[in-house]
């Protein structure tokens, strides 16, 4: 995997799409690229998120088991972003990430992914847009009580 | 310090300035009759004065004593002298002058000699007593001084002042007892003369220093001038890479062209003046001779003088001006001294200045007491106020919140507390003693300071946190035997006044913050870095720090014997693959080039990378390789990469910082380079600089880390293959250099990781960095390597203003050194270092429980962290609002509209 093919997938993730070919190019060089193979525990329910990650390939499952032996899962495409929210309001993850297929993903540590917000206009730009988009999504389904996704 | 100059210098080295008089006073006769000897050889020897009633032979040195006439008159020669011819006479008194020119001559170099040393001495002790004094300005005004001024006070201004004072008393009596000397001579021989002499010496000794007094105005204004053009460009150097990304370049130029301007003017004038002075001086002088051969040769005609005395008068009269010019000179210095040491000291002399040293022994406060605030208050320089009058008492021991955003009233507390000013109105009293009062000594026992500024001093972490220990002086034992240099050393310090303690001794205080020795501080201190949460990433360090030989006993077995715990864990877990082992016969790809070139260490701390574009042999490896043009071409690669993707983002950026290719490079050179390499013609060879720097680019290359896809199958090889021949031909020389990679020895001049782990942590593995620092720390700690891995993170070198140390512990600094000597009462700014935690409460947590029986003010920007701390100032800007288990409710419901509402929801803050 070359550095050309995780900017092309940058470049396909919605996220990224605005940023300029630069940019991308840093932020794929600054981020760590992971592998996950399929089946993995990515991030664990109720840990203080220490990165983001950005599925480049793959999917990716968030699950939550209830104590009643129940279990709710939500479904993550390629080009999600995990890890950002309770990052960013310093809450824990809310659920297990688990990659469910083999995953690609680009590590952003969490002082690298502050610096980049801090730095780079574009990235935080970005980030509001996709932030929002998901918030406008989730308030959609609360009130019309339409399935995301 | 003593304002007047004379009296500081007399009272300091009174003893040796006697001594030098009393030598100048004995060699007055050896002066004089050097005058008078030439006389004698013309008129007695060469004229045949002595021979001139038929006598063929002279007596020369008969030693006789004439009694005074009130014991009787008579005589007794001690010796008869011998007897000569005329030219035995000749030569006798031409050996004798020869003699006396020769013991004139001893005198001169031991009068100056000990001049120069009591100079030396005196400026050393001035020195000293500048930077004492310096330290015993109030914090706030350390603050105010500019660095640079002072450095340039103490350094250079002194200089001057320092080789006058060995002049100060020494140089007028040696001048004037040459003059005297000479003018009573000349006077013996012919009183017309002598006056002639005299009066012409009158004049210069009038008009002259007359002349000289603009000269000395000029020259104040030189020295205030050049001061502050010191002052200015230290404050731009500062502030360079500011002014120098806001274009103002040319503006700031100009800045320093007007002070070089007028500070040329200053010169100029001074040089005219001086010349002009100078030109008159020197005319006077040449005057007198004049009248020594017109008068001098019209009585000599006439026969009231005879030729051997004008000669004699001439040649002594060579002898006067320059004693007379050289004491005017000494008048002007000493006026020019005068001034700059005034000046000097008028800058050392504040209005206030701290008491230092604790007379008596440190009293310990008791453990109970009480700190009250009374009307504590501060305002700014234009009358803002920092902080409102307040009015509060706190219990010791107890801890308490100060809250509010940094820059606010919080902070102005927490420095008056922390005594780092002294300029607010009110009084802070511990146990009802004036805060202000106490001795600085016993200040820095009693209080703990940690503020939002991180100093750190030139040195490791352990000398950067165990500053606050370093106020016990240490004992010098006499029972020691002390050699030679080290008894001057210290004898020549006590003259100067210094402190002749060593440097280099153990002044860490154990006793003064509860310790019995060297074990327990050892102990303290990991506990300190426990308590701040810091000592994973100082172990990070240690692992970081290079293994230097000779290692102790049985470490070598030790390292090994964890290495293979390492290796063995690893394919145990099936964790094989985080780890790709050091091979001769394999590419490292997690290792940079240089290192694949190399395998091995370099044993001098060096650098392979900078070994290999140093070395003739290592450049004649490369070439033979033909590796030069294709590293050069990564280095192209990288740099042009580099500057693509950095544009537009500023200097000495963290995200360039943190892909960066070791510390040397900087983005405007990469710059220059993708320039240089952009307007290059590939038909021509690459200028060597650039491809130098090209190629040391390339050598930090790894290709996991930096990814940017330069490092194909092909190439591999052949750096495998130059490995192998670079291994081969190494000279024997350089085989004590480098030392290379083998499994079953201790890697010296390697990491500790390095040799832990026999290879390098894969990058792109999740996690592989904590997996295999578990597994190292496990086997560390197993092989009772642990302490030694904290020791070596804290002997670390922390480079200049603590370059080399994670932002984290750049921070942690002044906390641990509040924290090391367990104080009192602490006041720590957590605002920044809290931040850099993952658990800020568990920080707060762990600091109440290290402070027990202690008093700590916590400063706060976040109210939530404060939720455990019984007492709280909340801070809105200037004005404190005390909050509290004493404090009255209705203050308790007024702090409610400072805190966001809890109405069920979470605050939401921004982050700014």
């Amino acid at each position: 995997m070359t550095l050309e093919s995780d900017i092309g997938c940058l470049k396909s993730i919605p996220l990224f799409r605005g940023l300029p070919g630069p940019r991308l190019k840093l932020l794929a060089l600054m981020g760590e690229r992971l592998y996950f193979s399929a089946g993995t525990v990515i991030t664990e329910e109720g840990d203080k998120p220490e990165e983001v990650y950005c599925v480049l390939e793959g999917e990716v499952e968030l699950s939550h088991d209830f104590s009643d032996g129940r279990r709710k899962t939500f479904r993550l495409a390629t080009g999600s972003i995990i890890g950002d929210v309770p990052l960013l309001c310093n809450q824990t993850n809310a659920a297990r990430s688990t990659a469910k297929t083999d995953v690609v993903a680009l590590r952003l540590p969490r002082s690298l992914f502050f610096e980049l917000l801090d730095n780079i206009p574009e990235f935080s730009v970005a980030l509001s847009r996709d932030l929002a988009g998901r918030l406008y999504r989730l308030a959609d389904s609360v009130l019309h009580g339409e399935k995301t996704q | 310090m003593e304002r007047s100059l004379f009296r500081y210098v007399w009272q300091k080295s009174r003893r040796e300035q006697i001594i030098v008089l009393l030598v100048i006073l004995v060699s007055i006769p050896f002066n004089w009759l050097s005058f008078d000897v030439p006389r004698r050889i013309v008129n007695d020897a060469i004229q045949g004065g002595a021979f001139r009633d038929g006598k063929t032979a002279a007596t020369v040195f008969d030693w006789t004593l004439h009694w005074p006439e009130f014991l009787g008159g008579g005589s007794l020669q001690l010796f008869e002298g011998f007897k000569v011819n005329q030219v035995g006479l000749l030569l006798t008194l031409s050996f004798y002058f020869l003699a006396l020119v020769l013991i004139n001559g001893g005198f001169k170099y031991l009068v100056n000699l000990q001049k120069g040393v009591l100079g030396e001495r005196m400026l050393r002790r001035m020195r000293y007593d500048l930077f004492g004094q310096l330290m015993r300005f109030r914090p706030e005004d350390i603050r105010s001084v500019k660095p640079a001024e002072v450095a340039s006070m103490i350094k250079d201004e002194v200089e001057p002042i320092g080789s006058f004072v060995g002049d100060a008393f020494i140089q007028p009596a040696f001048l004037l007892s040459q003059a005297l000397t000479a003018l009573a001579f000349i006077m013996m021989q012919s009183v017309w003369l002598g006056s002639i002499a005299l009066v012409i010496v009158l004049m210069q000794a009038v008009i002259i220093p007359i002349l000289r007094k603009e000269q000395l105005r000029l020259g104040r204004e030189r020295q205030i001038a050049s001061r502050q053009l010191a002052g200015r460009i230290g404050e731009i150097v500062d502030a360079g890479p500011t002014i120098q990304g806001n274009g103002a370049t040319s503006y700031i130029q100009s800045d320093i062209a007007g002070r070089l301007g007028a500070l040329f003017d200053i010169r100029y004038a001074l040089y005219k003046r001086k010349f002009a002075v100078k030109f008159l001086n020197n005319l006077m002088a040449q005057v007198t001779p004049f009248f020594f051969y017109a008068i001098g040769g019209f009585f000599a005609l006439q026969g009231r003088l005879d030729i051997g005395q004008l000669v004699a008068v001439i040649a002594a009269y060579r002898d006067l001006p320059p004693p007379i010019k050289e004491l005017i000179d000494w008048e002007q210095q000493r006026n020019d001294v005068t001034i700059k040491y005034e000046q000097v000291i008028a800058q050392f002399s504040p209005t206030e200045v701290v008491t230092l040293e604790e007379k008596g022994e440190i009293a310990p406060l008791p453990p109970r007491g009480e700190i009250r605030l009374d009307k504590v208050e501060m305002i700014d320089n234009r009358g803002q106020p920092l902080l409102t009058p307040l009015m509060t008492t706190f219990q010791r021991p107890g801890q308490i919140a100060l809250i509010g955003p940094a820059g606010s009233g919080r902070d102005t507390l927490g420095r008056i507390l922390g005594r780092q000013t002294m300029s607010y109105g009110g009084r802070v009293l511990i146990d009802g003693e004036p805060l202000a009062a106490i001795s600085v000594e016993r200040a820095s026992h009693v209080i703990g300071y940690a503020g939002s500024e991180v100093e750190i001093i030139n040195g490791s972490l352990r000398d950067n946190i165990l500053l606050p220990l370093k106020r016990r002086r240490p004992t010098v034992k006499p029972d020691r035997s002390v050699d030679q240099e080290e008894h001057r050393r210290f004898i020549e310090a006590l003259r100067a006044g210094n402190t002749p303690l060593p440097f280099a001794a153990d002044w860490n205080d154990y006793e003064g913050v509860g310790l019995d020795g060297e074990d327990g501080l050892e102990q303290r201190l990991l506990a300190v870095l426990d308590t701040l949460g810091c000592a994973g990433e100082v172990y990070e360090l240690g692992l970081d720090a290079k293994v230097i030989a000779p290692l102790p006993e049985g470490a070598a077995e030790r390292i090994i014997e964890a290495r293979n715990v390492v290796a063995a864990e690893l394919s145990k877990g099936k964790l094989g693959g985080l780890i790709e082992t050091f091979d001769l016969d394999r590419y490292n790809a997690n290792a940079t080039i240089a290192e694949n070139l190399v395998f091995g260490a370099m044993r001098n701390g060096r650098q392979p990378a900078d070994f290999l574009l140093d070395d003739a042999y290592a450049r004649s490896v490369l070439q033979a390789e033909a590796l030069e043009e294709p590293l050069a071409e990564i280095g192209g690669r990288i740099a042009s990469t580099l500057v693509e993707i950095f544009a537009g983002l500023p200097q000495g950026h963290v995200l360039f910082e943190r892909y960066a290719f070791g510390g040397e490079v900087d983005l405007e050179k990469l710059g220059e380079l993708a320039e240089a390499l952009r307007r290059h013609d590939r038909r021509s060879p690459l200028d060597p600089t650039v491809q130098r720097e090209l190629v040391a680019l390339a050598l930090g290359y790894v290709e996991p880390k930096h990814r940017l896809n330069l490092l194909d199958i092909a190439l591999r090889r052949r750096v495998l293959r130059a490995r192998h021949s670079f291994k081969t031909y190494l000279p024997g020389e350089k085989a004590d250099e480098i030392e290379f990679y083998d499994p079953a020895d201790v890697i010296h001049g390697a990491s500790v990781r390095d040799n832990l782990l026999f290879g390098r942590i894969g990058f792109g593995v999740p996690d592989a960095g904590r997996k295999v620092a578990e597994i190292a720390r496990a086997a560390l700690s197993r092989a009772g390597l642990d302490s030694s891995a904290y020791r070596l993170g804290l002997n670390t070198d922390v480079g200049l203003r603590g370059r080399y140390l994670p932002l984290r512990l750049r921070l942690m600094v002044p906390l641990a050194q509040a924290l090391i000597k367990r104080p009192d009462i602490l006041v720590l700014d957590l605002d920044a270092f809290a931040v850099t935690c993952p658990d800020p409460g568990g920080l707060i947590r762990r600091i109440g429980e290290y402070c027990q029986e202690r008093t700590v003010f916590l400063l706060l920007t976040d109210p939530g962290l404060a939720a455990d701390i019984p007492e709280k100032i909340v801070f809105n800007g200037a004005v404190a609002r005390v909050s509290g288990k004493g404090g009255p409710i209705d203050e308790a419901d007024e702090l409610q509209d400072e805190l966001p509402a809890r109405n069920g929801a979470v605050p939401i803050e921004a982050r700014t």
